[in-house]
């Protein structure tokens, strides 16, 4: 049994699907006889130059012995904890940074035409394609976090979609009148688009909210969108909550709605689907794609207000839709591998640099 | 030459509006003939012809294997705002189409520090902005982008007037040298056509325009019903503002002298010209370009009549039927349409043969390329310039970057961060 280290990023105060998988990665690990810990070292994001010292950081630590033991592999998730510096390393890439590649020149960038700002940029692209090549083995959680790597870096990888968090304990139960959205709060996760699309939802239907916010001053603006449209008593932020109130949430919601911009996979999506209910979401909404079609399991429509009001209002007004939709859903899940036994093939392939190395040592053992 | 063509090329996905993608269009299998083009763009895709990157890998290529010149083409289209971001990063030729000087500028570079980095081009002195500071803005947004020119082209005779008299720091300007030009329109060949024209028992107008106010159609109506004059108008509409131009025509009481036509393509448009008497291009505004319609209606032989304010203030009065704007704008269009039916006479055939000379693909793309071609020179300097305000980057971002880190222990964690950025080849040892 092998001596395993994940290597994650913290943000402190804030939970998404990153840190989810961090820990699924652990338990799965110790349940297979694996001796298994993470190591997580706090991300910032803002002054901008702090992300040199970072990625320093994360190539200065010595990880392959802690305490008289050695680390036998690595694995690697998220920018910049895949500069850390091992003979074996596994990338398990949940995203690069993106404000870097493809979100550079928009809206959900701070990179600017200052010139330390477009070394700052090449600094870290070149770093990230040495730094990802030193890795034995890569994998991204989804086809468009590969695809993001194989056009901006050269580098190509293999999608290796993360197994359910929950497992098999997802479960349906008959869609109440309110629309569910779960994620992070912040600008990109678009949570506003939903918000400003109650106007034309049917009234008697709610929107419940999950997730902590994650940039300053977003509730605030959330709030400002509430009272502007008088939708007080239309919207309810529970804040962080636990597994089985989660699951219940999945189970009663009439939709969820999950409409980020170019999401790199997208747990809700799979958690939605696995609860058997239809998923709103938008064209541009990247991971997410890879699971939901429109009118097969969910509905995809363009990432307006107008589009994802009415199509609320289409699973409102027909319930056989909705039903079709959530079913749909369900049988990808189940089809699919993506329930927990997908981590099978998930932990094999992560752990292939360890075989590797274990072949090598015989081969030149009997060469000796 | 080498150029390297930075622009929007995706004409199928913007259509007319990318006035980028559709001089793209025209342009490029002229000049790829005389010059090795590289394109870089918003996409991976690759192009049919040309080789293409991403346009965040032009400084890359450019290290690889160097450009005589970078050709930059900046539109208003909001799906083409990261060519204003890239503007910025290399200094090149810009060329601007329907650009707005006064618009908001793309999101992460809407409190740039633009004025101090323009000058450090001029003086090496310049010290280094605050990081994340507040900074005035002295002009518009959009003189951004054209600051960041070593040359500019425009499309619009307008917009080169705006930017002679108003943008005053800018690469383009050494003391009283201000390197700009302006380029007409390409007009591809099929809208020159020879067509009968007067044998109709009607007097064929084609519009162009929007329903909004600004667009006049409310005029053009107005003047449709109070000519003495048969006639028939073929409007040329976006798709989502066809039942509001339906709903128009028939609020005027005109519904039978006008027939809708969508969407907005150059061919379309130069399929109407084939019979038109009459070509209206009526906006009114200070901002919109008139794009190549106008032109492929200068080159079609049909008469054209604008509003004479905005774009088409600037065309040649001999060219065209100027309108003036305001009370009496939809008598003086009616009384041009009578004038047109009672004469119909084709434009003179020496100005018809100037016009379409003036706008012909390759004959544009040849002058582009003389324009540019001048500027290699001061091309060479400027990127030796910027290459060396990159170097002074590296050199301040690293200090920041180790004085965030140093507040206690300063040389230890210098000394393990420079450890760290040495080993990934970021510094020299």
């Amino acid at each position: 049994m092998a001596s395993i280290l994940v290597l994650g990023v913290k943000v402190p105060f804030t939970r998404g699907g990153a840190d989810a998988l961090v820990h699924s990665l652990i338990a799965e690990l110790r349940r297979r006889g694996h001796d298994a810990d993470s190591i997580e070292l706090p991300f910032q994001v803002w002054p901008k130059e702090v992300l040199l010292n970072q990625v320093a950081m994360w190539r200065a630590i010595d990880f392959q012995n802690f305490a008289g033991k050695q680390v036998d592999l690595v694995i690697a998730t998220k920018f910049p904890s895949y500069f850390a510096r091992h003979p074996r390393k596994s990338l398990w890439l949940v995203h690069q940074h993106r404000p870097l590649y493809e979100l550079y020149a928009g809206r959900y960038s701070d990179f600017s035409d200052d010139p330390r700002d477009e070394e700052l940029r090449a600094l870290l692209s070149s770093g990230d394609g040495k730094a990802i090549a030193e890795c034995q083995c890569i994998t991204g959680i989804s086809k468009n976090v590969v695809e993001r790597l194989r056009q901006f870096n050269g580098i190509d990888g293999t999608p290796l979609y993360p197994p359910l968090p929950l497992g098999d304990r997802y479960r349906t139960a008959p869609g109440e009148d309110f629309v569910l959205s779960v994620g992070r709060l912040c600008a990109i996760k678009r949570v506003d688009l939903m918000i400003k699309a109650l106007p034309i939802v049917h009234r008697n239907v709610h929107l419940k909210v999950v997730g902590t916010p994650d940039e300053p001053g977003i509730l605030d603006y959330f709030n400002n969108e509430i009272a502007k449209h008088h939708l007080q008593d239309r919207v309810e932020f529970l804040g962080r909550v636990d597994d089985a109130t989660l699951l219940d949430l999945y189970a009663r919601c009439r939709a969820v709605y999950y409409g980020p911009h170019d999401e790199d996979y997208g747990y809700v999506t799979l958690e939605a689907m696995a609860s058997a209910k239809p998923v709103v979401t938008t064209t541009d909404s990247g991971g997410v794609l890879e699971f939901v079609q429109h009118e097969e399991q969910g509905l995809v429509v363009a990432p307006t207000t107008d589009a994802i009001g009415h199509a609320v209002n289409r699973l409102i007004e027909d319930p056989a839709l909705a039903s079709r939709l959530g079913a749909g859903g369900r049988q990808y899940i189940e089809s699919s591998g993506l329930a927990s036994s997908g981590w099978d093939n998930v932990v094999s392939t992560l752990l292939s640099p360890l075989h590797h190395a274990e072949r090598a040592l015989r081969a030149a053992e009997n060469e000796g | 030459m080498r150029l390297a063509w930075i622009s929007p090329l995706e004409v199928d996905l913007v259509g007319m509006h990318s006035h980028s993608a559709y001089f793209s269009r025209m342009l490029l299998p002229e000049i790829a003939l005389h010059a090795d083009v590289e394109l870089f763009r918003n996409a991976f895709t690759p192009h049919p012809t040309l080789p293409s990157h991403h346009y965040l890998t032009l400084a890359a290529r450019h290290a690889e294997r160097p450009f005589d010149l970078l050709l930059y083409q900046i539109d208003a289209h909001p799906l083409n705002r990261w060519s204003r971001v890239a503007v910025g990063l290399m200094p090149g030729v810009v060329l601007f189409h329907d650009f707005v000087f006064r618009d908001f500028g793309p999101e992460p570079v809407l409190n740039s520090a633009w004025r101090h980095h323009v000058e450090r081009f001029k003086d090496a002195a310049t010290p280094w902005p605050v990081r994340e500071g507040e900074y005035t803005q002295q002009g518009p947004f959009g003189f951004r982008e054209a600051a960041w020119g070593i040359a500019c082209g425009f499309s619009s005779a307008r917009l080169h007037d705006e930017y002679r008299r108003n943008v005053t720091l800018s690469l383009s300007r050494e003391g009283s040298i201000v390197r700009s030009f302006y380029l007409p329109f390409p007009v591809p060949p099929a809208s020159a056509q020879e067509r009968e024209r007067g044998s109709s028992d009607r007097l064929h107008i084609c519009f162009d325009g929007s329903v909004r106010p600004e667009h006049r159609a409310h005029m053009l109506l107005l003047a449709l019903k109070q000519t003495q004059c048969p006639v028939h108008c073929e409007w040329l509409v976006d798709p989502e503002e066809l039942s509001q131009a339906q709903h128009l025509c028939e609020e005027f009481g005109v519904g039978d002298r006008v027939s809708l036509h969508s969407p907005r393509t150059a061919e379309r448009w130069q399929n109407l010209l084939l019979h038109a008497d009459a070509a209206c291009h009526l906006a009114f505004t200070a901002y919109d370009q008139l794009g190549p319609f106008c032109s492929m209606s200068l080159t079609s032989g049909a008469s054209v009549v604008v509003l004479d304010y905005g774009d088409a203030f600037y065309l040649p009065e001999n060219a065209v039927w100027k309108i003036s704007p305001g009370e009496y704008e939809h008598m003086e269009l009616a009384c041009v349409f009578d004038e047109l039916w009672g004469e119909r006479r084709a434009m003179p055939s020496q100005e018809l043969a100037f016009l379409r000379a003036l706008h012909d693909p390759r004959a544009v793309a040849k002058e582009l390329l003389a324009a540019v071609a001048q500027y290699r020179e001061v091309q060479r300097s400027m990127l030796a310039l910027w290459h060396d305000i990159r170097s002074q980057a590296r050199e301040k971002l690293f200090d920041e970057a180790a004085e965030l880190a140093a507040a206690d222990a300063e040389k230890c964690v210098r000394d393990l961060l420079v450890g760290s950025w040495r080993e990934l080849g970021w510094m020299n040892t």
